[in-house]
């Protein structure tokens, strides 16, 4: 290594055993790389940097820290306020910095503590704690992953050269904030100093400083934003995400969200059963239904046998009440037909919105039946007619919601889509507006239809199917050269392709996984209908155990039928010492 | 496999309900009428490489949901599109009436140098006709539009419209008043233009481009 670059050097904190993610294109296969987690001092400008493992010795600062006890094992909840952090020394060595910035694997980087952003740490299903990390032009860089521990250390280091801000509404944010602007000046009089070796590094900075984009790129997620106003025509968006430019006016820091990033527990397993194709035995001897419960479980569970399907949608969707018996059903089914009739004398013109044939296909081919369809499509509008307004607020509050559910759920999918101007989830616009119709098989929409009729677990459920879907695509997604078009066309051309019963299942699961999570964000409980107002010793189990019985009955009441399904994770926090 | 292809322009097919977007779709790219053509929700896609002077051009076309209350939503599948059909239906005036605003949307919310032309669609329906040509083409002339009349039905200039529209896209490029590599132009270079753009400069002879310089 040539000695004509010698940097002013200095290593703060270093760690090893961090992993960073790749995620390669790979479907469901991210690449880990094992490497270092520093943060350093380059001519006095300090850096969070990550280098793989297979570079030390040709690049690495020299390991300078001092321990003061072993390290393995650690964990966050071993942490007190009083806790001294096991590094220690600081030392000034002098150091071959073109190596360890540039030749240090594709993946390593360095990212000088002012273009920090945001700093979420969050913790994997495995019990391990990860970072995303965001960059002040956007972009979220690779997540790493702490095997052996260590991320409230670094925290630390960090908090001597920026302030991390603890998000209010969610404790796993941090937003960087520089201590002082005079440290700043300091540390530009030496950049000055410094030759062309680090160019790319060192005029981004210069760029980029804290007093031009402090404030102008304030933006974690661009919510709704598309969908809500026009987007500016030169695609600027997109182009203001690149450090190099200025911020542009349309950046309001006003209209962010930031949410979540709570850490999840181990998503459960979910099994599904066996379709209803037993009746008369739930009927009392007056045909009335004993115990709709059992049956909506049942139906959430694995739908409705065809045979079935006419007699129970007209339960399900409304036509008939469950508690009356089979002579009341007679005289509704009579009268109902006289209503129709009559009506449909007075029908000059009936306002139609696109995607209503949608709804109605199915239900047309299930009950054979110009009355009964008509009937059964009112109690189906009942559930979706607000997607049809012409406000189309509904519809913008569903993909509001659907953010909220999916940032808590996959942050990093979040903030992939958010770096491509895709954060709205406008490309979900078709499967919420007429429930995933044009998705699925027309076998296939009959099962998931019958499934939400049930309004089981939550009324929110057909977002966690949405979850689902999106989840399941995050490794085509994430880390690819998809942009806004390329995300639309790809997820557009997921229909029929999927299959519903894994979808089902992973929906499932998702909404187990959140109502189980300790400190679930108030906004993502209320997405799922699990907020009431906090009673004086509201514990999260007493706000999450009115569905979980639901689901627990449900899950009983199968048990009946088929074998009991298998162990799950043990529930709580894992791996805990 | 993927395909070869010169450049690929980002099409927009937008409109009024029924004016028949997603049928001039289907007849440009399967070359015959869609006779049960669902609604279209959100938008939809459809591609096929054509032929124009001399440069293999893949276009990416979004056929995008025409009812009014979807526009808040369609709008935000505009940004960057290169060219756009916007169709209107002959024999109805509201569907023309409508145009205005398309344009608007369509000049301001995808890229400002979208290259744009008006297609009065069901041509073949002369008998019920609302809109003369006359009348539509002076719009077009005053809104400087090219304009077709079609027929989705019959096939009738439904290929020239999209590519019309295209030529011209490449005749901007050509004359550098479209730049592809602006953000947001809606324009790729596609395979074929990256692997003429990386041969060494000598190689090029044998590619036999007349007046490329």
């Amino acid at each position: 290594m040539g000695l004509t670059h010698l940097w002013f050097f200095q290593l703060i904190f270093e760690k090893e055993g961090v992993y960073l993610h790749t995620n390669a294109k790979k479907m469901l296969q991210d690449t880990t790389l094992p490497g270092f987690i520093r943060v350093v001092e380059r001519a006095g400008v300090p850096a969070l940097e990550w280098s793989p493992l297979e570079d030390e010795g040709r690049s690495a600062p020299a390991v300078l820290y001092s321990k003061k006890d072993g390290e393995e094992g650690e964990d966050d909840t071993k942490f007190d306020p009083g806790y001294e952090p096991d590094w220690a020394v600081i030392s000034t060595v002098k150091k071959d910095q073109q190596a360890a910035v540039k030749d240090s694997g594709q993946w390593s980087f360095s990212l000088p503590l002012s273009e920090l952003y945001s700093l979420r740490r969050a913790r994997f299903s495995l019990g391990r704690n990860f970072l995303v990390l965001t960059s002040r032009g956007g972009h979220p860089l690779p997540p790493l992953h702490f095997h052996r521990g260590g991320t409230r250390e670094l925290l630390r280091a960090l908090q001597r050269y920026i302030i991390l801000d603890q998000s209010p509404m969610d404790g796993r944010l941090f937003l960087a904030y520089p201590h002082d602007s005079g440290a700043l000046s300091q540390s530009f009089d030496k950049l000055q100093l410094m030759d062309d070796g680090g160019s790319d590094l060192v005029s981004r900075f210069i760029q980029d400083p804290y007093a031009t984009t402090f404030g102008g790129f304030s933006k974690v997620t661009n919510f709704f934003k598309a969908a809500l106003r026009p987007p500016d025509s030169t695609g600027g968006s997109r182009a203001c995400r690149d450090p190099g430019l200025p911020p542009q006016a349309d950046d309001e820091p006003g209209f962010e969200l930031i949410t979540c990033g709570v850490e999840l527990g181990p998503r459960p397993d979910v099994c599904r059963g066996p379709p209803l194709d037993r009746w008369e035995e739930f009927l009392d001897p007056e045909g009335r239904v004993k115990n709709p419960e059992r049956i909506r479980d049942l139906v959430f569970r694995g739908g409705i046998a065809p045979p079935l399907r006419k007699e129970l949608w007209k339960f399900l969707l409304g036509f008939y009440p469950w508690n009356s018996t089979a002579k009341e059903r007679e005289d509704i089914l009579r009268s109902k037909t006289d209503e129709y009739f009559r009506m449909k004398v007075q029908w000059k013109s009936v306002s139609y919105v696109q995607g209503m044939s949608d709804l109605l296909a199915p239900v047309l081919f299930v009950t054979q039946n110009e009355v009964e369809s008509f009937w059964c499509l009112t109690g189906f509008m009942e559930l979706v007619h607000q997607n049809f307004e012409e406000s189309q607020e509904a519809m913008k509050q569903q993909l509001l919601q659907l953010s909220i559910l999916l940032r808590a759920l996959d942050p990093e999918l979040c903030d992939f889509l958010d770096s491509q101007d895709s954060g709205s989830l406008c490309f979900c616009f078709r499967w919420l507006l007429i429930w995933f119709k044009r998705e699925f098989s027309f076998e296939d929409i009959l099962l998931l239809w019958e499934v939400l009729w049930t309004r089981l677990p939550c009324e929110n459920f057909h977002l966690l199917i949405a979850c689902s879907i999106l989840e399941s695509q995050r490794g085509e997604l994430i880390g690819s050269d998809h942009d806004f078009n390329t995300i639309l066309k790809h997820i557009n051309e997921l229909t029929m392709k999927l299959d519903v019963e894994e979808v089902l299942q992973g929906a499932e699961a998702i909404y187990l996984q959140l109502t189980r999570c300790q400190d679930l964000p108030l906004k993502v409980q209320q997405v799922l209908g699990l907020y009431s107002p906090p009673s004086p010793e509201g514990s999260p189990e007493s706000q999450t155990g009115e569905t979980d019985h639901v689901l627990d009955q449900s899950r009983r009441s199968v048990a009946g039928f088929r074998p009991p399904p298998p162990p799950g994770p043990p529930p709580g926090p894992p791996d805990l010492p | 496999m993927s395909e070869t292809y010169d450049f690929l322009f980002k099409f927009l097919v937008i409109g009024s309900a029924g004016t028949g977007k997603s049928c001039l779709l289907h007849q440009f790219i399967e070359n015959k009428f869609k006779q049960d053509s669902n609604h279209t929700i959100g938008v939809e896609f459809g591609s096929r490489v054509v032929n124009v002077g001399g440069k293999t051009v893949k276009l990416q076309i979004w056929d995008t949901a025409g009812q009014e209350r979807f526009r808040s939503v369609t709008r935000s599948y505009y940004r960057g599109a290169a060219g756009a059909l916007l169709v209107y239906d002959i024999t109805s005036r509201e569907t023309y009436n409508a145009l205005t605003n398309w344009l608007t949307d369509a000049r301001t919310l995808a890229s400002p140098n979208i290259v744009i032309i008006l297609c009065g669609n069901k041509k073949d329906l002369d008998a019920d006709r609302e809109v003369t040509f006359l009348e539509a083409s002076r719009f077009a002339q005053e809104n400087e539009l090219m304009f077709l009349e079609t027929s989705a039905l019959t096939g009738e200039n439904v290929e020239e419209g999209f590519l019309k529209c295209a030529r011209t896209i490449l005749n901007k490029i050509d004359s550098g008043e479209l730049d592809p590599e602006r953000m947001g132009s809606g324009i790729q270079y596609g395979d074929a233009s990256l692997r003429q753009l990386r041969q060494p400069r000598g190689s090029t002879a044998q590619n036999k481009q007349q007046c490329s310089c």
